[in-house]
């Protein structure tokens, strides 16, 4: 998918969302983290674009989301995305919004993942090796065994 | 933006059992009600019990595992072509043994299949393969020959 929208632009801006988020089923990895995963992935892909890898926290207003990003980036021309209300919002704000492809197979493969490192099955052949790298770094996967455990 | 509820992911997330017998821990794993995998780990696994079947699952391996006869007549995963095998010996009673040779004519097929299909056997102990034994010696385990000799001990079979 990076790879498809590199193709198109001179530059990219990966947003890394809900970056206020850590140590949670949904987000297990804090801001700090997920940009070490994907710097190591485009690097591992030697794609020789300019890239640029933003935290952005929710602040949980949909009016102001769109200045929320802007005044957190560098300018930008394009959203690609697939999440519905960002489309719209991006919309309203006057941005050419274009859908990402596979968006679909990688949201369920969010769950197959976490489901595998969850009952030690090989969840390495979902990831790069780079990003299985650093989540072996970072004991990731006892943290999502622990985050995941119900209390008892 | 938030793209996930915690509803949502947890929804998705197998459930978790861990039971403590002696210097072990039998961890088994849960999706939608059905046992996918169960193993023995020198590690405990911490634990995701939502459901129902997670709670009774929990209970009959504590009642098993303190030597007494369980229910273990949970929903589980087969592999491909191990299922009729499989099936059979379950129906091996607490206490109880077989040999490869005893599934295999009883299934008009080969105790190497048998062997094979006890060796893809995703869920120990729940689907007892421990029972299944060699004629005069006690065949294999994937979990290592010591814990099969445990756990026929536990259920009180003399080996002789």
């Amino acid at each position: 998918m990076i790879r498809n929208i590199l193709e198109k632009v001179d530059e990219l801006i990966i947003g890394i969302g809900s970056a206020q988020e850590s140590h949670t089923l949904e987000n297990p990895f804090t801001a700090g983290e997920r940009i070490l995963m994907i710097s190591r992935a485009l690097e591992e892909m030697g794609m020789g674009k300019k890239v640029y890898i933003i935290p952005l926290e929710d602040i949980y207003r949909n009016s102001l989301w769109v200045s929320h990003v802007i005044s957190m980036v560098p300018p930008f021309q394009i959203v690609f995305s697939n999440n519905p209300l960002v489309i719209r919002l991006f919309k309203e704000a006057g941005y050419e919004v274009e859908r990402t492809k596979l968006y679909n197979r990688i949201e369920l493969q969010g769950t197959e993942i976490r489901k595998r490192m969850i009952c030690g099955e090989n969840w390495e052949e979902l990831v790069p090796e780079s990003v299985a790298e650093v989540i072996r770094e970072i004991d990731g996967i006892r943290r999502i065994r622990d985050i995941a455990g119900s209390d008892a | 933006m938030q793209e996930a509820t915690r509803e949502d992911v947890f929804k998705n997330m197998p459930e978790v059992v861990c039971v403590k017998w002696d210097e072990l821990y039998f961890i088994s794993f849960l999706d939608d009600g059905v046992v996918i995998k169960a193993e023995f780990s020198t590690q405990p696994h911490p634990e995701n019990i939502v459901s129902d079947v997670a709670e009774e699952l929990k209970k009959e391996l504590e009642k098993y595992f303190s030597k007494k006869v369980p229910d273990f007549d949970f929903e589980v995963i087969y592999p491909a072509n191990s299922e009729r095998i499989l099936r059979e010996v379950r129906k091996i009673p607490y206490g109880g043994t077989c040999t490869y040779g005893e599934i295999a004519k009883k299934l008009d097929t080969s105790p190497r299949a048998v062997g094979a299909a006890l060796r893809a056997n995703k869920v120990p102990v729940i689907v007892p393969c421990h029972r299944v034994v060699g004629k005069g010696w006690l065949g294999g385990y994937s979990g290592g020959l010591e814990i099969k000799l445990k756990l026929l001990k536990l259920e009180g079979v003399s080996l002789d």
